[in-house]
C-alpha cells in the first residue's frame, strides 16, 4: 500500500513537471508602441513583457504589465495609465495564439519565419489577432521579433476630441522576446 | 481489478492535464512572472500637486518643471458693480521643479501682500500595493514666505526678520479607490511679526482634503482648515474651498469658489477674514502646466 501511494505521488509529481517541460520562457522580453500624429509622436518602451512558448503544440502566450510602459514624459505615462489604459482595472495585455503549420517548422532550424494566430487583449478587450514574425535560434534559445499595428477603437480605449490630433488612430507596435530552452 | 482502476483513473487525470492547453498555458506564464512579483506605486492620488488652495501628495517628476498660475477674483457678495469680483484679482506665479519624484523645489510670488515664497516637498511615504504594500502616502513641506510690501507702521523699528513666515506641514493622503482620494494635513504656520502682542505666533492647523473623480478628467476637490488657536479664530474664519479639477492633455485647470483670498499658507489658513456661509466668496482658479525638461531615460 505504502509503495502504490508513492508511486501515485511521484506521478503527480511527474505531472506537473510536464507542465514546466519543453517551454521556452521569456522574463524580460521588450516591447513597444510608436504613434505618429500630426500634433506630436508617441513612443514607449516596456522591458517587463513575459512570453512562453510550448515546443510540442506551438503554442505562444505573452503577457505585458501595461505600468511597464515607460514614456519620455512623466505625465504622458499617468495619463496612459489612468485615463486612456486603465490600468488598474485591466493591469495586462495579454497574447495567446498558436504557430501556423508547426508541423512544417524546426525550432531548431537557424531561422524560420513564422505566422502566429491567435487572440490578443487590451483594456478587457479581445480581437483575434494574427502576425508574422521571425525566430532565430541562437544557441538553442530561440529570439523571436514581431511587428503589427493595433487600432486603438478597436479596444474601446475613448480619445478625448481635445487630442485627437495628439494620438494616431493606427498604432505600430513591436515586440522582441528572448525565449531561453527549457531545462531538459 | 483495483488495482487496474487505480491506474486508469491516473491515466485520466494526466490526460486531463495535458488536454487543458492554452489556458494553461497563459496561467503557468502567471504563475511564472508572479515569482517576482512587482510591487505598484499608487498614482495619481489627485490630478495636480494642490488639493485646491494647499499641496496635495502629488509631486512634480523628476526632470519636470511644473509651472502654476493661481488667480482669487474679488468677492461674489460685492455685487454687480464689482462685477461679482471678476473686477478685481491677485494673482499668484510659481515654478515647481522635479528634483527626483520624491524632491521638489519650487518659488513662487504673489500679488496679495507682495509676498515671495519658497518651499521644498519630500515624498518620504508612497501608498502601494503588490508585493509590498502601504495603506497612504506622506508628503513633508517646508515654506518660507517673504513679504515684501510696506510695513504698516513705518515709524516704529522694522526689522527684515518680520516680513518672514514659515509654514510646516506633513501631508497625508490615501487613494481610497479609482475616483475617491482624501487628504489629512497637520499643519504648523509661524509667522515672526502680527498684529498685536494677544495674536499668537504659533497656530497649528488640520487641513482635510477630499476629492472625488466625477469621469476620467473632471473630478470635484474640497477643502478646510481647522485653525487650533483661540484668539485667531476670533478674529479670522477657516479657509474653505470648493472646486472642479479639469484635465486636458499636458494642463489642469483647477477651478473654484473659496473664501480666501491669499495664495499662501499663512494667508489662506491663518489669515482669512470672509465668512464663506455668508456670501463672502471669491471665484479662483489654478492654471497647471508641466514641461519636461530631462526626458526619463528609462523610456528605451
Amino acid at each position: 500500500m505504502k509503495s502504490r501511494i508513492t508511486l501515485l505521488i511521484l506521478i503527480a509529481g511527474l505531472s506537473i513537471n510536464a507542465l514546466a517541460q519543453n517551454k521556452y520562457i521569456c522574463r524580460n522580453g521588450h516591447a513597444s508602441f510608436y504613434s505618429k500624429a500630426m500634433a506630436e509622436n508617441i513612443e514607449a518602451h516596456n522591458n517587463q513583457t513575459s512570453a512562453i512558448l510550448d515546443q510540442e503544440t506551438g503554442e505562444l502566450a505573452v503577457s505585458i504589465p501595461i505600468t511597464g510602459f515607460q514614456f519620455e514624459k512623466a505625465l504622458m505615462q499617468e495619463h496612459f495609465n489612468e485615463n486612456y489604459m486603465e490600468s488598474g482595472k485591466f493591469p495586462k495585455a495579454t497574447f495567446r495564439g498558436k504557430i501556423v503549420n508547426y508541423e512544417s517548422i524546426d525550432l531548431n532550424a537557424s531561422k524560420n519565419s513564422v505566422d502566429i494566430s491567435g487572440d490578443i487583449t487590451i483594456h478587457g478587450v479581445t480581437k483575434p489577432l494574427l502576425i508574422s514574425g521571425v525566430l532565430e535560434n541562437v544557441s538553442g534559445d530561440l529570439v523571436g521579433s514581431t511587428k503589427f499595428d493595433l487600432k486603438v477603437a478597436d479596444f474601446e480605449i475613448k480619445i478625448p476630441k481635445v487630442v485627437i490630433n495628439n494620438i494616431a488612430e493606427t498604432i505600430h507596435v513591436t515586440v522582441d522576446l528572448e525565449l531561453k530552452a527549457p531545462a531538459n | 481489478m483495483r488495482k487496474y482502476l487505480t491506474v486508469t483513473l491516473i491515466g485520466c487525470i494526466l490526460g486531463i492535464h495535458t488536454l487543458k492547453g492554452q489556458d494553461d498555458l497563459l496561467d503557468l506564464l502567471e504563475q511564472e512572472s508572479n515569482q517576482e512579483e512587482t510591487t505598484d506605486i499608487t498614482y495619481a492620488t489627485f490630478k495636480a500637486t494642490r488639493v485646491i488652495n494647499g499641496q496635495s501628495v502629488e509631486m512634480t517628476s523628476a526632470g519636470v518643471l511644473s509651472f502654476i498660475i493661481a488667480h482669487r477674483f474679488g468677492k461674489i457678495s460685492d455685487g454687480i458693480d464689482q462685477f461679482f469680483g471678476l473686477d478685481q484679482s491677485t494673482i499668484r506665479f510659481g515654478l515647481e521643479y522635479g528634483i527626483s519624484d520624491k524632491l521638489n523645489v519650487a518659488i513662487g510670488r504673489s500679488s496679495f501682500q507682495k509676498t515671495y515664497d519658497g518651499y521644498i516637498k519630500y515624498k518620504f511615504l508612497s501608498q502601494s500595493t503588490g508585493a509590498r504594500s502601504f495603506p497612504f502616502s506622506a508628503v513633508l513641506y517646508s515654506e518660507l514666505a517673504v513679504n515684501s510690501s510696506d510695513f504698516p507702521d513705518p515709524d516704529r523699528k522694522n526689522y527684515f526678520s518680520s516680513r518672514l513666515s514659515y509654514t510646516h506641514q506633513i501631508l497625508l493622503a490615501r487613494k481610497i479607490s479609482k475616483s475617491f482620494s482624501l487628504q489629512l494635513t497637520p499643519t504648523l504656520v509661524h509667522r515672526n511679526l502680527v498684529e498685536t502682542e494677544l495674536d499668537e505666533n504659533d497656530i497649528p492647523a488640520l487641513g482635510a482634503g477630499a476629492r472625488i473623480k466625477l469621469s476620467s478628467r473632471v473630478s470635484l476637490n474640497a477643502e478646510y482648515f481647522y485653525q487650533f488657536s483661540e484668539p485667531n479664530r476670533e478674529k479670522t474664519f477657516d479657509g474653505v474651498a470648493i472646486g472642479f479639477d479639469i484635465e486636458t492633455g499636458g494642463h489642469v485647470f483647477q477651478l473654484h469658489f473659496t473664501n480666501a483670498q491669499g495664495m499662501i499658507e499663512r494667508y489662506f489658513i491663518t489669515e482669512t477674514r470672509d465668512d464663506f456661509f455668508k456670501g463672502d466668496i471669491f471665484f479662483g482658479f489654478n492654471i497647471n502646466r508641466v514641461f519636461t525638461i530631462v526626458p526619463n531615460k528609462e523610456a528605451k
